[in-house]
């Protein structure tokens, strides 16, 4: 009752709007992140009470996961990583005049998927932790390896595309060298300029590989056929309701189970159990061919897997003092600033702070949910706004963003490189997926690699000889491998059924 | 149609092995520095991006060998490709470079962001960009300025990003 009273004060309330309302916009924002937009809220809670400034950095962060699928629905620009899935769908989709529907999907994706987590961490949370303490480099390798197979195998409907998936890996993954070694500190690939060394920003890189790739994909139609060619239908309000959205409610509660669990193994976020959970909702559907045309299915299984993370990742924080990532990193500092100690004892001791974290968390999800209804028609219009206006639009918002990271004009410039490789990356055919992925991904992959090499003393088998890994790489192998096979089979069952009826 | 592709796939993984190749014996061994102590152990730099190189190697031979097998299927059931007669108006004609001077406009954007200012290449390039790619409603170039404007602002003031 102390718990309800403390979190339905006008004080946290309006924190809760606030920070979801930044954090959306934030998050929306190419160029800026989730952790950018929890630190700079940070600055202001220095001064404010221990709970109003919890839920204002809640707010921030469960808006921002949210956030980056507008623009990546909109104008094809992922604001997040997180996003990328959302992006391949919601984009095909806003395009046919149903950016309405897109939004409201995600909207309501997200928040189940932050519901789900919340209810999650309220039950599962020692339990689950037990379990990640078994979680060590050989697991995150295979974690690893599986989010690559994943986006590998999203278009690998022939041998041809899983063939062009490998190498747009291969690239991403060379690419993630660049910088310094994780063991021996050494520098790779700088090239002598010292802006290398920290390696290349996934951020930019996705400004560029998406949002510019766009542009100059676009804009050789703008110039030939005008606005005409690439107007969308006139239908831009969301049409879907909320019923027929809840109809995919089985795949909706498991992709946010994927994302929880993903989301809870620390050092994993988002975009991995995104991309699981999008993976594997391709892999059961019954209109496969949908995906990557405008898929809902797609949407709303990237999108409360993404949001899901928020509990799941809370889950190591709160309970072994571990943040899994940046933002949990300054949620941790700033529950140690206001004297809470996460750990075992938190949950045991039926701590108020544990019940008024997972109470908030439910509350600001409503919230961003309420707020984004508020905003999706709105949000809509903009995929109306003619493809020539939008070009310099987006180019000024593509280098401001990639600028935005490191106040550094290096970063633009890694921003319009990614632009000219992801052009020809489209023209040619290669999927831009699996490179965004592996660049994300890349050096926990070697690290965990090397390290689980090092402590086996370079016994290879130790991937197979743990259940967990041995798992994932199984699955792994699955991803890659299950639409070719399912292909050919059906191909050659086609195939048979013609010949039978010759 | 399947035997043009093929082909183009064939002269893609052709060129893509031969940058493996040359990645892997010359940028790999300049670019990364092998210490002794480094030296000494099974797992040292350079061991990563050389197995991600070779297999960036062995993918792109394995989707050589691919596409020619699919060339000689679709020659065998189509012919050989013909090339495309069919008259290209100036516009398609320039049409194909233009995203080209798009790219670089917005290269030149980023060099005269670092070297003159955020404002003045805001104020210069992108309407340029805009006029290239056929635009000619008045209207759209204020449109255009109020939504720098306002970014500015928001980037400027709200979110203490350093721009000039």
């Amino acid at each position: 009752m102390e718990v309800l009273q403390s979190i339905f004060t006008v004080n946290n309330l309006l924190m809760m709007n606030v920070g979801v309302a930044v954090g959306i916009i934030i998050g929306a924002m190419p160029g800026l992140s989730v952790a950018f937009a929890v630190t700079v809220l940070m600055t202001m809670t220095f001064h404010m009470e221990s709970l109003p400034a919890m839920y204002l950095l809640l707010g921030a962060y469960c808006g921002g996961l949210y956030g980056g699928s507008i623009t990546a629905t909109l104008i094809n620009t992922p604001g997040t990583a997180n996003a990328v899935c959302t992006a391949l769908e919601g984009y095909p989709l806003a395009r046919k005049g149903r950016a309405g529907d897109a939004l409201k999907c995600a909207l309501v994706a997200s928040t189940i998927g932050g519901l789900v987590s919340c209810f999650g961490l309220s039950f599962f949370a020692p339990q689950l932790a037990k379990i990640i303490l078994k979680i060590a480099s050989p697991e995150y390798f295979a974690l690893c390896t599986f989010g690559i197979a994943a986006a590998i195998g999203l278009e690998g409907n022939s041998l041809n595309n899983v063939i062009k998936g490998v190498l747009s890996a291969a690239f991403g993954l060379i690419l993630s060298c660049v910088g310094a070694d994780p063991v021996f500190g050494t520098n790779r690939f700088s090239f002598g300029s010292y802006y290398m060394l920290s390696g290349i920003q996934v951020v930019s890189s996705m400004l560029g590989a998406y949002a510019l790739c766009q542009v100059l994909v676009n804009c050789r139609d703008v110039y030939v056929k005008g606005d005409e060619s690439l107007k969308v239908p006139p239908v831009t309000k969301a049409t879907l309701r909320l019923r027929d959205i809840l109809k995919h409610w089985k795949l909706i509660l498991k992709s946010s189970l994927i994302g929880a669990i993903v989301g809870a193994v620390p050092g994993t976020g988002g975009a991995e159990s995104a991309m699981i959970a999008y993976n594997e909702a391709k892999r059961t559907s019954k209109h496969p061919e949908e995906f990557g045309n405008g898929s809902i299915e797609g949407i709303l299984a990237a999108e409360s897997a993404n949001n899901a993370t928020s509990g799941g990742a809370m889950i190591p924080m709160l309970t072994l003092s571990i943040p899994g990532d940046t933002v949990m990193a300054i949620l941790l500092s700033a529950l140690t600033m206001q004297g809470i100690t996460p750990g075992a004892n938190l949950f045991s001791s039926g701590s108020f702070w544990v019940y008024a974290i997972m109470g908030g968390l439910f509350v600001v999800n409503i919230f961003m949910f309420l707020q984004g209804s508020l905003c999706i028609n709105l949000f809509a219009r903009v995929s109306k706004i003619p493809q020539s206006i939008m070009t310099p639009c987006i180019v000024v918002m593509c280098v401001m963003g990639s600028y935005a990271i490191n106040n550094n004009i290096f970063e633009c410039f890694v921003m319009i490189a990614f632009g000219l490789i992801g052009f020809f990356m489209k023209k040619f055919g290669f999927p831009v997926t699996p490179l965004c992925i592996s660049l994300v991904l890349g050096k926990m992959f070697e690290t965990n690699l090397r390290r689980s090499l090092i402590l086996s003393k370079g016994n290879p088998f130790v991937f197979f000889t743990r259940p967990i890994s041995c798992g994932i790489l199984i699955l792994a192998a699955f991803m890659l491998f299950f639409p070719i096979i399912s292909n050919t089979l059906a191909a050659s069952r086609k195939g048979k059924a013609a010949g039978k009826q010759n | 149609m399947e035997a043009k592709k093929a082909r183009g796939d064939i002269i893609l993984y052709a060129v893509l092995a031969v940058a493996g190749i040359v990645f892997y014996k010359w940028i790999i061994p300049t670019q990364i520095f092998i210490s002794k102590t480094a030296s000494a152990e099974a797992f040292s730099p350079d061991t990563f991006p050389n197995a991600v190189t070779l297999l960036f190697i062995a993918a792109s031979l394995a989707g050589l060998l691919l596409a020619v097998f699919r060339y000689r299927k679709a020659v065998q059931a189509e012919g050989k490709p013909q090339r495309d007669t069919t008259p290209k108006t100036r516009r398609e004609i320039v049409g194909i470079f233009i995203p080209f001077i798009v790219f670089s406009l917005v290269l030149a954007y980023a060099i005269m962001f670092k070297y003159v200012g955020f404002i003045p290449a805001t104020v210069v390039i992108p309407p340029v960009i805009l006029f290239v790619i056929g635009c000619r409603k008045w209207y759209y170039y204020p449109i255009y300025y109020a939504f720098a404007a306002a970014m500015y602002l928001l980037f400027r003031y709200v979110l203490l990003v350093p721009i000039r």
